[in-house]
């Protein structure tokens, strides 16, 4: 069944981030075909070399970097999104694959289930 | 609570037998932790207990069952990232016991 | 139809349970069903039995049991975001050692595997943000 997981929220300020990310982390442990869609300030999420040790809070940069370990491959990210933030794609934490925002109903329309974050 | 005995010190452990304090942590608590699951430790074990704390420092998470499996795999190769070899080196559940012994946080009860 | 409802925001602060409640009244009256409402984030306050909703305003603690009751919904209360928020029933209260529990049926605790479950297993799921 295909889940996607729509994460729209910056990490650390509150805690969606981090929740979006474990919920996401379980449907693959429950063996479902899991997407990941970060847009909007959730996008900030995958800026790399993230340090939120001194917050102290856990590095949920780090966690996403689990995504590969848990057999979690449709990593999409919003391409306007990253511009409204001056983002590259070299400076993400992972290899995610940028959609327009014009093809997210397109995304949305092809899954089974859709959670938000 | 419990405490752990080791090398006359007392390591608080919660309800399920994990470390209260993380930091407690080290090569003879392990060993402590193994003999209270039945388990005596060998380089094989230790070989597990280096990697899966390798995986918490890598991603701050303790790992479920399968991406432990997985990182195994990757880490070891194909003979040890099998379910079953971890099984037969930690019977129970393994993903469970590993982080116990291994002084992780428990695999939170929402995995 | 047969949907599962997923709440964030708390009930004393954020419109979302109240939001979440109305939605499942209105499906049950058109014949549909409710099975399960998963309860996230601030949204597990619901589940406290030692809230006190002041005089003329609404107890939606008692609102999700009464509908629940009567229409069989499976109340869930993730457990790892109640704890750290000082929501217990009475088995973890024993398992922390803590004085006292404040969750009893029909809310029950379990894991984010039964907001998996629930949404994998209705025909759809919904999420009632902050």
């Amino acid at each position: 069944m295909k889940f996607c997981f729509i994460s729209s929220h910056a990490p650390y300020g509150s805690t969606l981030a981090r929740d979006g990310i474990e919920s996401l982390l379980v449907a693959a442990s429950y063996d479902m075909n899991a997407t990941v869609l970060f847009m909007g300030d959730g996008v900030l999420q995958l800026v790399a070399e993230q340090e939120p040790g001194e917050l102290p809070q856990k590095n949920t940069g780090a966690m996403l970097q689990a995504l590969e370990m848990y057999g979690i491959e449709n990593i999409l990210v919003c391409r306007e999104d990253m511009l409204v933030f001056g983002l590259q794609a070299e400076q993400l934490l992972l290899k995610a694959k940028q959609v327009s925002r014009s093809d997210i109903p397109g995304i949305i329309r092809e899954q089974d289930r859709v959670l938000n974050f | 609570m419990k405490d752990l005995i080791v090398n006359n010190s007392s390591i608080p452990l919660d309800n399920d037998g994990y470390l209260v304090n993380l930091g407690d942590w080290n090569q003879d608590v392990a060993n402590a932790l193994a003999l209270d699951e039945q388990i005596e430790l060998r380089k094989n074990h230790w070989e597990i207990i280096t990697l899966i704390r390798r995986f918490y420092e890598t991603f701050e998470l303790a790992p479920s069952q399968r991406p432990l499996v997985k990182f195994v795999k990757e880490q070891l190769g194909e003979e040890k990232g099998r379910s079953i070899y971890l099984m037969k080196l930690f019977p129970g559940s393994p993903a469970k016991v590993i982080a116990r012994i291994a002084g992780l946080p428990r695999p939170t009860n929402c995995f | 139809m047969n949907y599962t409802l997923v709440i964030h925001g708390a009930p004393a602060s954020s419109q979302s349970c109240q939001t979440a409640l109305s939605f499942a009244r209105a499906a049950l009256n058109r014949g549909h069903k409710i099975a399960r409402a998963f309860f996230f984030r601030d949204a597990v306050h619901i589940g406290s039995g030692l809230t006190v909703a002041p005089q003329g305003e609404a107890d939606l603690h008692k609102a999700w049991k009464e509908l629940a009751e009567e229409h069989e919904i499976d109340l869930v209360i993730c457990i790892s975001a109640a704890l750290k928020r000082g929501l217990v029933d009475e088995r973890e209260a024993r398992r922390y050692d803590k004085v006292s529990h404040n969750i009893d049926a029909p809310f029950n605790f379990s894991g984010l595997g039964q907001l998996i479950d629930g949404a994998a297993t209705s025909d759809h799921v919904i999420t009632f943000g902050d």
